[in-house]
């Protein structure tokens, strides 16, 4: 068995077992390409499994694209800032599109999505993204109960790296978010190619907002207007 | 007297900047450099005048006394044989000096993940060619002037990006400020209400400050 086929059976197995353990899982998804891949994981072992994403006032055009074409997609929405103290999501329930659910000002999806129905989340973190959640994991693992949001948590592919979640996208000939390409296009490296909100208080020091200047200048003009600080990034 | 002109930048290094790079947006800043006249006195975390001031600029305006002025002039030709390239700059606080920080006595923690000492890994995207060209309508000598201090362009000049070697001002036998050959779109127009588009229109800057929201709007813009 090649060692990808061991890593992927080892991701479907934590899966089967995560499943055991509770009842009413759902998948986190983001749009970007680690949820892609846990989203198509999870599925093959269940595909009856709800997807839920919080979706953002201001993202790029291509994640748009690619959450409208995940069928059966469940919509929430928070007014998180992302820690950014200046770009406020979503103000409230009545500002959220129809059809909507606003999950409140600081929800997250694995903290408010319909807390009685969910039994666990499955998400798309991996180690190598940053040392924190490389410690989460090397304290807790991969599987473990969260008592803060009353849920479990599931990464089934927390020890991939970037080169492992490409490689199966493409060995499965997964549909994935056509930003990637123009992050690819500009010159981008990799492991620096992230998808989420515009401006994450934690990456604006990697140059999130000096990646979408370039990449997607008329969103960054959009964005820099109703977000003047956002400037400061650049 | 404005005569159409190509202004050619000969190109030290590469140039830390968007593909558009307005020459008029460069003369803009040394005008004001001009206007303003010698820094002969800083304020601590402030400015020393807080006029404000408008400069003239030697360069002809379109559309005079609409809301959508801006300068005849074109934005960054490119060379074809152009290469682009990105980079990063880094800060982080070096925690081998961190017992030359005073913590008043108690126990400290240099915080890098942010305020004065947040580490930064930002990435730069930047073009390089043996020149670059602009093409404007406006008086060549004052250009001229303008130009003979400026010795580097676009972001992080400081760090040495963006050195020029040299500055032509040569006069054109056409005005390829707005369109050039062939009608080709040589800079961003603000958009015609009563005009019907093929092409996607962008919201971008027109005029210096290209930033600043209120030089900003709906615009026919070139291919990159």
């Amino acid at each position: 068995m090649k060692s990808a086929e061991v890593m992927v059976s080892g991701s479907l197995e934590i899966i089967r077992r995560a499943m055991s353990r509770a009842d009413g899982w759902i998948v986190a998804v983001s749009g970007g390409k680690d949820s892609t891949c846990v989203l198509d994981l999870v599925r093959r072992v269940d595909p009856s499994v709800r997807t839920v994403t919080s979706i953002q006032e201001w993202c790029l055009p291509e994640t748009s694209e690619y959450l409208a074409r995940i069928p059966g997609l469940i919509r929430v929405a928070s007014g998180s800032d992302h820690g950014t103290g200046w770009a406020p999501n979503w103000k409230g329930a009545g500002d959220v599109p129809t059809g909507v659910q606003w999950i409140g000002v600081k929800g997250s999806v694995e903290s408010s999505y319909g807390q009685d129905s969910v039994g666990g989340v499955f998400l798309g973190t991996r180690i190598d993204e940053s040392a924190a959640r490389k410690m989460l994991h090397r304290v807790r693992g991969l599987l473990f109960f969260s008592a803060k949001n009353n849920t479990w948590q599931c990464s089934p592919i927390a020890h991939w790296s970037v080169r492992d979640v490409w490689g199966y996208i493409r060995d499965r000939g997964l549909d994935y978010n056509k930003a990637y390409d123009r992050m690819s296009e500009i010159g981008v490296q990799l492991s620096a190619q992230r998808i989420g909100p515009l401006a994450i208080d934690k990456v604006l020091g990697l140059g999130q907002l000096a990646i979408l200047k370039r990449g997607w200048p008329e969103l960054f003009n959009r964005y820099a207007a109703e977000h003047p600080e956002a400037r400061s990034y650049v | 007297m404005f005569d159409p002109l190509r202004i050619t930048a000969y190109l030290q290094c590469g140039v830390e900047s968007d593909w558009t790079l307005p020459i008029d947006a460069i003369l803009y800043y040394q005008a004001m450099r001009k206007k303003f006249g010698a820094q002969d006195v800083t304020v601590s975390g402030g400015y020393a005048t807080k006029k404000s001031l408008k400069a003239a600029m030697p360069l002809r305006i379109v559309n005079q006394g609409l809301d959508t002025w801006f300068y005849s002039a074109s934005f960054a030709q490119w060379e074809l044989g152009r290469v682009e390239g990105s980079d990063h700059w880094n800060k982080r606080f070096d925690q081998t000096l961190v017992d030359l920080v005073d913590f008043s006595g108690r126990r400290g923690r240099v915080v890098v993940e942010q305020g004065q000492y947040r580490a930064y890994h930002m990435p730069i995207f930047y073009r390089h060619a043996v020149s670059v060209s602009w093409y404007v309508v406006g008086d060549g000598d004052a250009v001229s002037e303008l130009l003979r201090f400026v010795d580097c362009i676009g972001k992080k000049s400081s760090q040495g990006w963006g050195a020029v070697l040299r500055w032509n001002v040569e006069t054109c036998p056409g005005d390829w400020s707005v369109r050039g050959d062939g009608g080709k779109l040589m800079r961003a127009l603000p958009a015609d209400d009563s005009r019907q588009y093929t092409s996607r229109l962008i919201y971008t800057g027109f005029r210096p400050s290209y930033w600043h929201r209120k030089n900003q709007t709906m615009c026919e813009m070139p291919n990159e």
